[in-house]
C-alpha cells in the first residue's frame, strides 16, 4: 500500500481529528456527568444532537428565519427534551437502585431514541444542516489549514474550559461532583439530588446541542446521524473512564485523531472495526479509562 | 428440586407443544402467515438463549444478533463454497459460537466486569461483526449479503417454511423440555436463584458462581448459534441488516422483557406479543416505527417486570 500521499495531509487530518475529537467530547461529557449522577447511560443523547440541528434546518430553511434565532430555538427544544427525559420518562428507572436502574435506563433511553429517530427520519428527511462560515486557508510555513477546522477546534475547547470551570469553581459544580462521588454524603449536607439532576440532563442536552452546530461548521449533520454520535460518545466515555470530565477532553481528542487518521489509510468500516476492538482491549485492561477513577 | 405444583406445569408444556404444533393447521394455505409464525419461533429461540444469560445469570449480552449471524454465516459461507454438509456445518457453527460465549462469559467474569460494562463490550463485539460484514465484500457479500439455495433439512416434499417452522419448533420444544428438568429438578434452578439474589452469597453457600455462569453462556450462545445458522438457512439471504442490533437485538430484549425475566414461558408470551404487535402496526405505514417507540415505551413503564411475573402475582403463583 502507497501511503507516501498521506503525509502532506498530515497536518489536515490531524487538525480534523482533534475537530472531531473535541465534539465527541463535548458529547460525552453530558453522557458522563448523567451516567455520574443519575446512574443512567442515556442512548438518546446522539439523537438529541439531531432534535436540534434538525430543528434548526427546519427553521431556517423552511420557515426562513434567522439562523440565530433557529440556533437559540434547536437549543430550547434540546432542553426541553432533556428535562422530559429527566422529569417523566424516567420515572420508573429512578424507582430502581443500581444494575436494575441502569439497565431499565438503557432501554428506556433507547425506546426513545428509537421514537424520536424514526419521528424525524420520516418528518424531516432532507433536514441536513451546515452552517456555512467565509472558507479562509491559513498557512503556517508548509503547513495549510483550514479556517473552519481551527473555529470549531477553538470554541469547542472554550465550551470545555468552560465546563471544567463551572465543576471546579461554582457552588452548583462543587454540589454536582460531590454528588457523583458520594450520593449520600451529599444528600447529608442539604443537596438536592432532583434538581441537580435535571440541571445536569440539561447541561447535558445544551452541550450536545453545541457539539451538533459546531459540527455542522465543518460537516453536514444529517437526521440520521443520532446513533453514530450515539455510540462515539459512549467510546470516548469509557476511553476516558466514566465520571471524568479531564479524561473524557483527552479520550476525545485521541479517539477523534486516531479515527480519522484510520479513515483515511483504512476506511471507514475498518477503522471502525479498529477503534471498537481498542476500547474493548482497553475495558479488559484498564476499565476505569486512561484517567478514571476507580468506580 | 421438586416441588408441589410441578405436574401442573408439565400440562402447561403439553399445551404450549399442543398449540406450537397445531398453529399451522389454521394458516396452512397462506404463506405469509406462516413464515410470520417460523420467524416467530427463531426469536423465541433467540430469546430463550438471551433469557439464560441476561435473565438467570445477569450477565449483559447485547451480542444476541451477532452470535445468530456468526452462526449464519459461517454455515452459509462454508455450504456456499461447498466444503461441508449442511447438518456438518451447523455443528461447526454451533461450536464455535458457543465457544466465543464461552470466552467472553470467562473474561467478563474473571475481570468481574460490571453488568454495563458486559453490556459495552458485547455491544461492540455486535458493531464489529456488522462493520466486519460490510467491509470484507470478498468474502460475505458485503451490504446485500449472498444467497444460498434452497436448503431443506426435513421431507423435500413440504414448501419450506412449513419444514422450517417445524423444525424451529421442535428446537424449542426439546429446549424448553431440557430447561424444564434442569430448573426443577435438579439443584441448577436452586443456584441461578441464589445467584440472581446475591452472588456474594451464593459463592459463600457453596455455588460455584463462575462454572455455573461460564457453562450457561457456552450453552445459551451455542443455542443462539444453532439457531442463527437455522435461520439464515430459512431466509436464504444472509446479510447484515438481517442480524444487526436493532433487527435482532432490540426485539429480543423487548421479548425477554415483557414475557418475564427468569422464566421459562416468558420468551413465549413475549414474542407472540411482539409479533402481533409488528403485524398490527405495520399497516400505519411511516407512523409505524414511532408508534412501536412509543409502545415500547409504554409497556416498559409498566410491564416491566415482564407479564409471567404479573399473572404470578395476580391469578397463578406455580406458573414458571
Amino acid at each position: 500500500m502507497d501511503l507516501s500521499y498521506i503525509v502532506p495531509a498530515l497536518p489536515s487530518i490531524i487538525l480534523d481529528g482533534i475537530a472531531l475529537g473535541l465534539i465527541l467530547s463535548l458529547i460525552s461529557s453530558g453522557l458522563t456527568m448523567i451516567y455520574g449522577l443519575g446512574n443512567v447511560l442515556n442512548l438518546a443523547h446522539g439523537e438529541l444532537l439531531v432534535l436540534s440541528t434538525v430543528t434548526t434546518a427546519v427553521l431556517s430553511q423552511l420557515i426562513g428565519l434567522p439562523v440565530i434565532l433557529s440556533l437559540f430555538l434547536g437549543v430550547t427544544v434540546t432542553l426541553l427534551a432533556s428535562a422530559f427525559l429527566d422529569k417523566i420518562l424516567l420515572i420508573p428507572a429512578y424507582r430502581l437502585e443500581g444494575d436494575d436502574r441502569t439497565i431499565l435506563g438503557i432501554y428506556m433511553t433507547l425506546a426513545f431514541a428509537y421514537a424520536l429517530h424514526s419521528a424525524l427520519i420520516t418528518t424531516f428527511p432532507n433536514a441536513y444542516l451546515t452552517i456555512n462560515v467565509p472558507i479562509r486557508v491559513i498557512e503556517i510555513g508548509w503547513v495549510t489549514l483550514r479556517m473552519s477546522q481551527l473555529i470549531t477546534s477553538l470554541v469547542s475547547l472554550a465550551i470545555l474550559v468552560g465546563l471544567y470551570l463551572f465543576l471546579k469553581k461554582t457552588w452548583h459544580g462543587m454540589a454536582i461532583r460531590s454528588l457523583t462521588q458520594n450520593e449520600i454524603g451529599a444528600m447529608l449536607v442539604g443537596i438536592h439530588i432532583r434538581r441537580y439532576r435535571l440541571m445536569v440532563f440539561m447541561i447535558g442536552g445544551l452541550l450536545v446541542s453545541l457539539a451538533g452546530f459546531i459540527r455542522s461548521i465543518v460537516a453536514t449533520v444529517g437526521p440520521e446521524s443520532g446513533i453514530e454520535f450515539t455510540i462515539l460518545g459512549l467510546l470516548v466515555c469509557i476511553t476516558g473512564g466514566i465520571r471524568s470530565i479531564s479524561g473524557t477532553l483527552v479520550a476525545g481528542i485521541i479517539i477523534g485523531v486516531i479515527y480519522t487518521f484510520l479513515i483515511a489509510i483504512i476506511g471507514s468500516y475498518l477503522a471502525y472495526v479498529l477503534i471498537l476492538v481498542f476500547v474493548m482491549i482497553l475495558i479488559l485492561v484498564r476499565p476505569y479509562g486512561i484517567l478514571g477513577e476507580r468506580w | 428440586m421438586i416441588e408441589k405444583f410441578n405436574n401442573r406445569r408439565i400440562y402447561v408444556i403439553a399445551a404450549v407443544a399442543i398449540l406450537l404444533l397445531s398453529l399451522p393447521i389454521f394458516y396452512i394455505d397462506t404463506p405469509y402467515i406462516m413464515f410470520i409464525l417460523a420467524q416467530m419461533n427463531f426469536y423465541t429461540l433467540f430469546a430463550f438463549g438471551f433469557n439464560y444469560l441476561f435473565g438467570f445469570t445477569r450477565q449483559l449480552f447485547l451480542a444476541v444478533g451477532a452470535f445468530a449471524g456468526m452462526g449464519a454465516y459461517i454455515t452459509g459461507i462454508i455450504l456456499r463454497e461447498g466444503i461441508m454438509g449442511p447438518v456438518e456445518a451447523i455443528i461447526l457453527a454451533t461450536l464455535l459460537v458457543g465457544s466465543l460465549g464461552y470466552i467472553v462469559s470467562t473474561i467478563s467474569v474473571k475481570r468481574k466486569l460490571a453488568v454495563i460494562f458486559t453490556g459495552v463490550f458485547t455491544l461492540a463485539i455486535t458493531l464489529v461483526f456488522t462493520n466486519l460484514t460490510m467491509a470484507l465484500v470478498d468474502i460475505t457479500g458485503g451490504e446485500s449479503g449472498f444467497r444460498i439455495s434452497n436448503i431443506n433439512l426435513m421431507a423435500d416434499w413440504l414448501p419450506n417454511y412449513v419444514s422450517y417452522y417445524y423444525l424451529s419448533s421442535a428446537v424449542l420444544l426439546f429446549t424448553t423440555i431440557i430447561s424444564y428438568h434442569l430448573l426443577y429438578n435438579t439443584k441448577l434452578g436452586y443456584a441461578y436463584k441464589c445467584i440472581l439474589d446475591d452472588e456474594l452469597s451464593a459463592e459463600l453457600i457453596g455455588i460455584d458462581v463462575q462454572k455455573v455462569k461460564t457453562l450457561t453462556a457456552l450453552f445459551a450462545s451455542a443455542l443462539i448459534g444453532f439457531s442463527g445458522s437455522i435461520y439464515g438457512l430459512f431466509s436464504q439471504l444472509i446479510a447484515p441488516s438481517y442480524f444487526a442490533f436493532a433487527s435482532v437485538d432490540l426485539p429480543v430484549q423487548l421479548i425477554v422483557i415483557l414475557g418475564g425475566k427468569a422464566t421459562l414461558l416468558g420468551p413465549y408470551i413475549g414474542s407472540a406479543v411482539i409479533t402481533v404487535l409488528n403485524e398490527l402496526l405495520r399497516l400505519l405505514g411511516p407512523l409505524t416505527l414511532l408508534i412501536y417507540g412509543i409502545t415500547l415505551l409504554f409497556l416498559l413503564a409498566f410491564f416491566r417486570n415482564g407479564i409471567v411475573e404479573f399473572l404470578k402475582r395476580k391469578f397463578e403463583t406455580w406458573l414458571f
